[in-house]
C-alpha cells in the first residue's frame, strides 16, 4: 500500500504527474471497488463510480486539500458517492442501510486490498458448491440478482432459491473458517457504541 | 463468532434474504445482527473477493484517460448514472507501436559507468531442483532452468542492477533509496522491495513478471528517442511485453502456475491441454508434443500439489482417454484409437 509516501505522491500529482496518478490509481482501483460493491451489491455500477473519483482527483487536483491520508481521502469518496447514488435511486434495501450506518465508523481500509492467495481460497470454497447451488448463489451475489429473478430464469420455485441460498451460506461458513479472523473485519459488532 | 446452534433455520433464511435485499427485517438489532454474524461476514468476504478480482483496471484507466483528453459533459452525467457502462462491450484500440526487434538503449541516467567485476550462474537445461543465489544485497533468486543472471560483486552506489535470460523468482530486499532493476534484452524491471517472478527466455519472445509482493514497474526497452512504455503492477498481478509486436499488458493472477516450477502447485481451470502441457513443461523440464494437434484444445480441470510427473501424465491421461509414451525429457501425447 502506498501509505508511507502517500503525501508525496499527491504533491506529484498536483504537479501534474501523470506516473504518479497511475500509480495510486494501479494500487488502488481494486480495492475501491470492492468497497463501493459492498453499498452497491452490483459491480458496474461499483465500478463507475471508482471512475468518477479517479477521474475528480485528477480534475480537481490542484484544489484538493487532503487533511488525513490519500487513502483516506479515496475511500471516503468511495462511500460518498456510494451513499449519494444509493439515496438517489428509488430503492434502498434494509441491509444497504445496515451498511451505511456502520460504515460511518470505519477508519482502515486494509481488509479490502485482499491478498491475492486468498482470492484465490474464497474462489476455491464458491467453486466446491455442487453445481446449482453454486449457480445460484453467484447470481444472487455476483451479478445481483434478486429471488424472483433468479427463479424465473433456472426455471424453479422462490422457495428453492431461498433453501439453496441459505444451505450455501452455511456450506461457506464452513469451508471458509479457517479465516475467521480476516473475516471478523467485515462484521457488524461495532465496540463502544 | 457466536455459537450459532441456537439460531432457528428459519432465521437463517430470513437473514439470507435480507442480506439479498430480499426483504426487509424492520430494525435489525444490534444484537440481531451479531447473531447472523457469520452469514454477513462470509456475504462480504465473497463480495470482496469477487468484486476484487472482476474489476476491470485496464478498462477502467481507458475510459479515465479518454475523459480527461475529451471532456464531455453530458459523458460525466451518464457515468454517474452507470448508464455509459452499461452499454455493450466496448471494442478497445489499444496504441500499440509495433517494433519486430529492440534493442537496449544504453543505460539510463541513473546508471554508473565505472566498469565492476561481474559475476553470473547458469543453470542447466534440465536441472533436478531449482538453484538459489545471493546477491550482494541480501535479496534472493530462485532460478529456474536454462538461466542465466549477471551481477555485481557489489552494487553501485545508486541502482541496483542485474541482467536476467530465462527465468526467476525474485525477493528483494526492501531499499526504497536504491532502486533494484533487473536487465533482459527486451525489458526492464524496476522494483522497491518485493517478490515477484520473471520469465525472459529469449527463444519465447515473451517477457512476463507476476508480481506477489509488493510493487513493480515494468518498461519495455525502446530505441533511441522514442518514448519507451511502462506498466505499474501491483502485488496479485502480471504484466507482459510482447516481444514480437511490442504490445503491453496487465491482468490479475489467477493461479499460482507462475511459481509452479518452486512450489511445484497447479491449477487447472478448464485450461487448454496446450497451455497444460506448456505449464507442465515449464514446471518439470520436459519437452511435450501432441501427436494429434486437436488434443490441445481439450480444457482440463484439475489441482495438483507436489506431485511427480509421471503421476500427473497419468491422471490427465485417464481423465480424456489419451496415451503417452515418455522417453526421457520427451513425452507425446495421443488419441486413444477408437
Amino acid at each position: 500500500m502506498l501509505t508511507g509516501s502517500d503525501s508525496q505522491i499527491f504533491e506529484a500529482i498536483k504537479r501534474d504527474d501523470n506516473n504518479a496518478y497511475e500509480m495510486v490509481f494501479r494500487e488502488y482501483y481494486r480495492p475501491m471497488t470492492a468497497y463501493a460493491f459492498r453499498f452497491l451489491g452490483n459491480l458496474p455500477d461499483s465500478e463507475s463510480i471508482v471512475q468518477d473519483v479517479f477521474l475528480r482527483l485528477w480534475q480537481k487536483r490542484k484544489d484538493i486539500m487532503i487533511t488525513s491520508s490519500l487513502q483516506n481521502y479515496l475511500f471516503r469518496s468511495v462511500k460518498n458517492n456510494c451513499i449519494n447514488y444509493i439515496e438517489h435511486e428509488k430503492i434502498k434495501t434494509g441491509y444497504q442501510s445496515l451498511v451505511i450506518r456502520n460504515e460511518a465508523d470505519r477508519s482502515e481500509y486494509s481488509e479490502f486490498f485482499l491478498e491475492f492467495g486468498l482470492t484465490m481460497k474464497i474462489e476455491a470454497a464458491i467453486a466446491s458448491l455442487p453445481e446449482k447451488r453454486q449457480e445460484i448463489f453467484r447470481l444472487a451475489r455476483e451479478d445481483g440478482l434478486k429471488y424472483r429473478e433468479i427463479a424465473d430464469r433456472l426455471n424453479i420455485s422462490v422457495k428453492t432459491v431461498e433453501t439453496q441460498m441459505t444451505l450455501a451460506l452455511k456450506q461457506l461458513r464452513e469451508s471458509l473458517k479457517e479465516y475467521k479472523n480476516l473475516v471478523m473485519f467485515f462484521l457488524f459488532t461495532v465496540k463502544g457504541k | 463468532m457466536k455459537p450459532n446452534h441456537i439460531i432457528p433455520p428459519e432465521k437463517e433464511a430470513r437473514w439470507a434474504a435480507f442480506l439479498n435485499g430480499e426483504s426487509e427485517i424492520s430494525d435489525v438489532s444490534r444484537l440481531e445482527a451479531e447473531e447472523m454474524d457469520d452469514f454477513t461476514a462470509v456475504w462480504e468476504v465473497a463480495g470482496t473477493s469477487f468484486s476484487n478480482s472482476a474489476a476491470n483496471p485496464n478498462q477502467a484507466w481507458l475510459n479515465i484517460q479518454k475523459e480527461i483528453s475529451n471532456p464531455d459533459e453530458k459523458l460525466k452525467i451518464r457515468i454517474f448514472n452507470s448508464l455509459f457502462f452499461k452499454y455493450a462491450a466496448m471494442i478497445v484500440i489499444v496504441m500499440g507501436i509495433g517494433f519486430a526487434t529492440f534493442k537496449i538503449i544504453k543505460s539510463s541516467e541513473k546508471s554508473v559507468d565505472t566498469p565492476v567485476l561481474m559475476t553470473f550462474a547458469n543453470t542447466e537445461a534440465h536441472p533436478a531442483n531449482f538453484t538459489v543465489i545471493t546477491l550482494p544485497d541480501g535479496s534472493t533468486v530462485k532460478m529456474n532452468a536454462s538461466t542465466r543472471i549477471e551481477y555485481p560483486e557489489h552494487f553501485a552506489a545508486d541502482i541496483r542492477k542485474v541482467k536476467l535470460s530465462g527465468e526467476a523468482f525474485f525477493e528483494v530486499t526492501r531499499d526504497t533509496l536504491h532502486p533494484f532493476i533487473i536487465e533482459t534484452v527486451n525489458a526492464s524491471v524496476e522494483v522497491l522491495g518485493t517478490s515477484f517472478n520473471v520469465s525472459a527466455y529469449p527463444e519465447a519472445g515473451l517477457v512476463e513478471v507476476n508480481v506477489k509482493t509488493g510493487k513493480v514497474k515494468l518498461t519495455q526497452l525502446a530505441e533511441g528517442n522514442s518514448t519507451s512504455k511502462s506498466a505499474i503492477l501491483p502485488a496479485g498481478e502480471r504484466g507482459w511485453l510482447d516481444v514480437v509486436n511490442g504490445k503491453m499488458g496487465q491482468d490479475m493472477i489467477v493461479t499460482p502456475n507462475y511459481s509452479a516450477w518452486i512450489t511445484k502447485e497447479i491449477i487447472f481451470q478448464r485450461t487448454p491441454l496446450t497451455e497444460a502441457f506448456s505449464i507442465l513443461e515449464n514446471t518439470y523440464h520436459v519437452k511435450i508434443k501432441m501427436e494429434n494437434p486437436e488434443i490441445g484444445k481439450i480444457p482440463y480441470t484439475a489441482n495438483f500439489a507436489n506431485q511427480e510427473l509421471d503421476y500427473i501424465t497419468d491422471v490427465l491421461a485417464r481423465t480424456h482417454q489419451l496415451k503417452f509414451v515418455r522417453n526421457g525429457d520427451q513425452i507425446i501425447f495421443a488419441k486413444v484409437g477408437k
